[in-house]
């Protein structure tokens, strides 16, 4: 057990388009539904560069919303994209998990393709000392419950492999 | 990253145990070695019937449990529930279907992006031939 999850998934497009479409038109790509937005009918969009935002953006009776989901950290096309990941409820000072995105150039019988590799890791930094939110929605209250489960998987990860300091 | 209406209902308790500093500070020295109530209670500074409750509170959200002690018949040791770790799994396990299903989502958008491409390659070649 440890605090990240990982995934593969090999794309028939070359790497430079692989890119693009993940970062250019993320709302494209972004499934709709209470599991994946706040509100269904948003946009997603992340500005390209270090410091760039991943934002969802709706409007709320009749006011305009910005969510800020995350933060370019490494930005490094068509290869590398790193965003630091804090879903809604988090504070400025909390610290947050990361998304890490690789896309590897691969050849193939058929041509080239793309591995893409998506990395969320980071579960077991977030510290417990965080105040009960209430009213929240189910996607709020599990992103802030991550956090939760992040700490106490630590502490249990901890206890179950005494003798493997942090194998990750 | 949605949960049932049950499973919400049921971290929801566990949200609530975990609200409190003090049952957090009780969850970490049991991370490390089960302990008797007397001596979470001096490790936390709290009263005893202060940490009856809070033990009480920790065992009702099912993360942690009570067994006798091997050196004293008449105490009672406490530690993590092996159950919560799985729910701790589980977590990850949702945050994993959550990007497997973004990917595939993507994996659709961008390969439709080449087909289109292609289709575009193919036509221009075939008047290039014309």
């Amino acid at each position: 057990m440890n605090d990240r999850v990982r995934i593969t998934m090999r794309v028939e497009v070359v790497q430079a388009l692989a890119f693009s479409v993940f970062t250019e038109q993320l709302d494209g790509w972004w499934r709709r539904g209470k599991r994946y937005r706040l509100s269904d009918d948003s946009v997603m969009t992340l500005s390209p560069g270090v410091g760039g935002k991943l934002t969802e953006s709706f409007v709320h009776r009749g006011k305009a919303r910005v969510f800020e989901i995350g933060v370019v950290r490494v930005w490094d096309p068509p290869r590398q994209l790193l965003i630091e990941w804090r879903p809604v409820n988090f504070k400025e000072r909390d610290p947050s998990t990361e998304v890490e995105v690789s896309f590897e150039r691969a050849i193939g019988h058929s041509g080239e393709h793309t591995l893409v590799t998506l990395e969320h890791r980071g579960w077991s930094r977030i510290r417990t000392d965080h105040p009960v939110r209430h009213g929240q929605s189910d996607s709020e209250f599990l992103a802030s419950l991550g956090r939760w489960w992040g700490d106490l998987a630590a502490t249990l990860r901890n206890r179950a492999e005494p003798r493997v300091p942090n194998s990750e | 990253m949605s949960a049932g209406r049950d499973e919400v209902r049921e971290l929801d308790q566990t949200f609530g145990a975990l609200a409190d500093p003090t049952r957090r500070r009780v969850l970490e020295l049991l991370g490390k070695a089960p302990q008797r109530a007397s001596e979470l209670a001096a490790l936390t500074q709290a009263s005893r019937p202060g940490m009856s409750r809070h033990l009480r509170v920790l065992k009702d959200a099912g993360l942690i449990i009570e067994r006798g002690d091997d050196d004293d018949a008449r105490a009672k040791v406490f530690e993590l529930d092996p159950a919560s770790w799985s729910q701790a799994k589980a977590w990850l396990q949702r945050v994993e279907d959550f990007w497997s299903e973004q990917l595939h989502s993507f994996k659709q958008l961008a390969e439709s992006h080449a087909q289109q491409t292609k289709g575009r390659d193919v036509r221009s070649a075939s008047r290039r031939r014309e």
